[in-house]
């Protein structure tokens, strides 16, 4: 077990960020980390970094308690953060000389090291020149290059690849994939739904502190499994239009985004014409309707009551 | 030895930081050339006028007479400026509207006194406002009754050989002071006051390296590394402290051998303090930033607080101000306690003094860092 977290409790005076959260992760996995902003994931994630203390339970990390090794399991982790955390006054091969050196690797090997991770992101030609004149891409590249500097056993990402070119958001994608078959457990947090579908092994969404959900992709949308999703695009939308729907039989939510409609009902309910008859009543337009399967962000929206990018 | 290396990124990046360095070292060498070269004057010793002095001669006895003739001598007439008054009322009044320094006042049993072996007073009245010129007319008085003693001694031991003649007497004897190296120039005083101002402006250095770990994702990344605090905190704070001592003996070496500005001859004192001004400053940074935790905010206060600082130490212009309070606060400026210790170390050869002072800024640096331990801890909690 690389992660394996008992009844974690974090505060921050008033507010329970994380709500007595037990969690286990396993040597080799991607682990997708979703919930919406608020939900406690940083909370987590600071917590098994040791970045902050913690209010009860107990964090173990390659089955030593991150309380008493804290330093030791630190040097087998890597940070991604989501905020570029370089120096812009450093060049590429300067920035993970210095973080090679906080992991204590000297000489030749620190060399070898940051050689590899800046070839690994595609860096090496660059390797001089300063991330300020770097392109958004290249930052966030550089960003986890120096998180692998010292080829650490467990990954942490925290939405690596926010504001980028799709050609960048590939290659890190793709990095991912060889980082975890080189044998790196990755936990994963972003809120490019299709990422997570797309590289992680297991996914929890938590909120209020807590997980709420867990389990593979499969597993996860089973859940919402026995709904179905209808997405109306509409000339005008009101919320008196919404008030109706919710009242619809069968209906269990319905959300409004723009001209967007997205109802989730119960299975073979037989409510779609009711729906549309709501539509009509409102004086509104059905410009398009489509009927969508279950979905992780389909869950999401279930469980959560919220758009992942809300 | 994570802690050379958090050292050397640290010094590296600071030098690397052109535009903060060119600010920072430009600033001060232009404003010691300007300031030095526009107020030389003003730092030049000033011409010392007459001295107004009153008299008033109640006898008319020899000695008196001797005594006038002897304060109308050309080269006391040099020094004082005689004002003759009729009362010792008049007298006062002129030393109370501050026209006169002092009053000379020969009793009218002068004479009498000397000659029967009496008890004989020559008065001098002082103001309080004119130490300097008052000590100047007695002096003159000094002279004048040091050799009437003489006379008098001569004449009971009968030795008839002996003359004395007031007018050969060389009460005066005139010899030439060199105010060179003893008294700054103009330019010696600014390059003192700017190698201050300059340590103390490395607080920004503080300031931005303490914001660095706690509000910058850079932080973090360190953070989550396997160094401890301590080395952490240590590195950067040398780095940091490196980099403003190092700009500090640029500005000495570049002020003494382009402007020749005076740095007295013990180097090693003056390196003492630009390096305790430099940790001052560096704490008085990290204490900023705990207080406000917020980097803005922190470097906003350093910004007005500086000049501020040097100001009212006396940095931008050399002033008096006869108010103890003031005078008081002043001592808890580190720029005026740096100043000073410099000043005395230069032209006042008081190294002993300066050591005093520098404790004095090591306990300021002291007090510094407890409420920026204490301070962070609650904030960190």
């Amino acid at each position: 077990m690389t992660v394996r977290i008992t009844n974690l409790v974090k505060r921050y005076n008033e507010l329970l960020a994380v709500d007595h959260l037990t969690l286990n992760i396993d040597q080799g996995e991607i682990f997708g980390l979703l919930g919406p902003n608020g939900a406690g994931k940083t909370s987590v994630i600071n917590a098994i970094m040791g970045l902050i203390g913690i209010d009860g339970g107990e964090i173990k990390i390659f089955d030593k308690s991150l309380n008493d090794f804290e330093r030791e399991i630190k040097k087998s982790i890597g940070i991604v953060p989501q905020d570029i955390a370089v120096f812009e006054d450093l060049t590429a091969y300067e920035n993970l000389a210095f973080f090679g050196k906080l992991y204590q690797l000297r000489g030749d090997l620190l060399k070898k090291r940051v050689e590899e991770a800046l070839h690994f992101t595609g860096l090496w030609e660059r390797r001089k020149e300063f991330p300020k004149k770097y392109s958004g891409g290249m930052k966030r590249r550089l960003n986890i290059a120096c998180a692998l500097v010292h080829q650490p056993k467990l990954i942490i990402m925290d939405e690596p690849t926010v504001g980028i070119d799709p050609q960048s958001r590939k290659h890190i994608i793709e990095s991912v994939k060889t980082l975890n078959q080189k044998g790196s457990t990755i936990i994963y947090t972003s809120h490019y739904m299709e990422e997570v579908e797309e590289l992680c092994t297991r996914i929890a969404i938590m909120d209020h502190g807590r997980i709420i959900a867990l389990g593979t992709k499969e597993e996860l949308t089973s859940l919402i499994g026995l709904e179905e999703k209808v997405v109306l695009g509409l000339a005008s939308v009101n919320y008196t239009l919404v008030d109706k729907i919710k009242k619809v039989a069968g209906v269990k939510d319905c959300v409004v985004t723009d001209h967007q409609v997205t109802v989730i009902s119960e299975r073979d309910k037989g409510n779609l014409g009711r729906i549309i008859d709501c539509v009509s009543d409102s004086e509104s337009e059905v410009l398009s309707i489509h009927m969508e399967k279950p979905t992780l962000e389909g869950v999401f929206l279930t469980l959560t009551g919220r758009s992942l990018r809300d | 030895m994570n802690f050379f290396s958090i050292a050397y990124y640290t010094i590296l990046r600071n030098i690397r930081d052109t535009k903060s360095l060119i600010q920072v070292l430009l600033l001060p060498i232009v404003t010691i050339l300007i300031l030095g070269t526009a107020l030389d004057g003003a730092f030049a010793p000033p011409n010392i006028s007459k001295t107004p002095v009153c008299y008033l001669n109640q006898d008319s006895g020899k000695t008196a007479e001797q005594f006038e003739a002897f304060l109308n001598d050309v080269k006391i007439r040099e020094l004082l400026k005689l004002v003759p008054v009729k009362s010792y009322e008049e007298g006062v009044a002129l030393i109370n509207d501050r026209r006169a320094s002092a009053l000379i006042m020969i009793p009218d049993d002068f004479s009498t006194g000397l000659e029967t072996g009496q008890k004989a007073r020559i008065h001098v009245y002082s103001s309080r406002y004119g130490n300097f010129r008052s000590s100047i007319v007695r002096n003159v008085v000094d002279s004048f009754i040091n050799r009437a003693n003489a006379m008098e001694a001569v004449y009971k031991m009968n030795l008839e050989d002996v003359r004395f003649d007031s007018a050969e007497a060389d009460v005066i004897r005139e010899m030439p002071i060199s105010t060179s190296g003893k008294i700054p120039r103009a330019m010696d005083y600014y390059a003192v006051t700017m190698l201050v101002m300059i340590a103390m402006y490395g607080t920004l250095y503080g300031v931005d390296g303490f914001a660095e770990d706690y509000f910058v994702s850079v932080g973090t990344r360190i953070k989550s590394s396997p160094i401890r605090a301590y080395e952490h905190y240590a590195g950067k704070a040398i780095g940091v402290v490196f980099t403003i001592f190092s700009q500090s003996i640029f500005l000495i070496l570049f002020s003494k051998y382009v402007f020749g500005a005076n740095w007295g001859n013990n180097m090693l004192t003056i390196l003492l303090i630009a390096f305790s001004l430099s940790v001052l400053s560096t704490v008085f940074g990290i204490m900023l930033c705990i207080l406000t935790w917020d980097q803005s905010s922190a470097s906003a206060i350093a910004n007005v607080l500086i000049p501020v600082f040097t100001l009212l130490s006396g940095g931008y212009m050399k002033f008096v101000i006869d108010n103890q309070a003031f005078n008081r606060l002043r001592h808890l400026i580190p720029n005026y306690l740096a100043q000073t210790a410099i000043f005395n170390n230069i032209y006042g050869s008081r190294t002993g003094q300066s050591y005093m002072i520098v404790a004095a800024i090591w306990a300021m640096t002291l007090v510094m860092f407890f409420i920026a331990f204490i301070a962070g801890r609650r904030r960190v909690q």
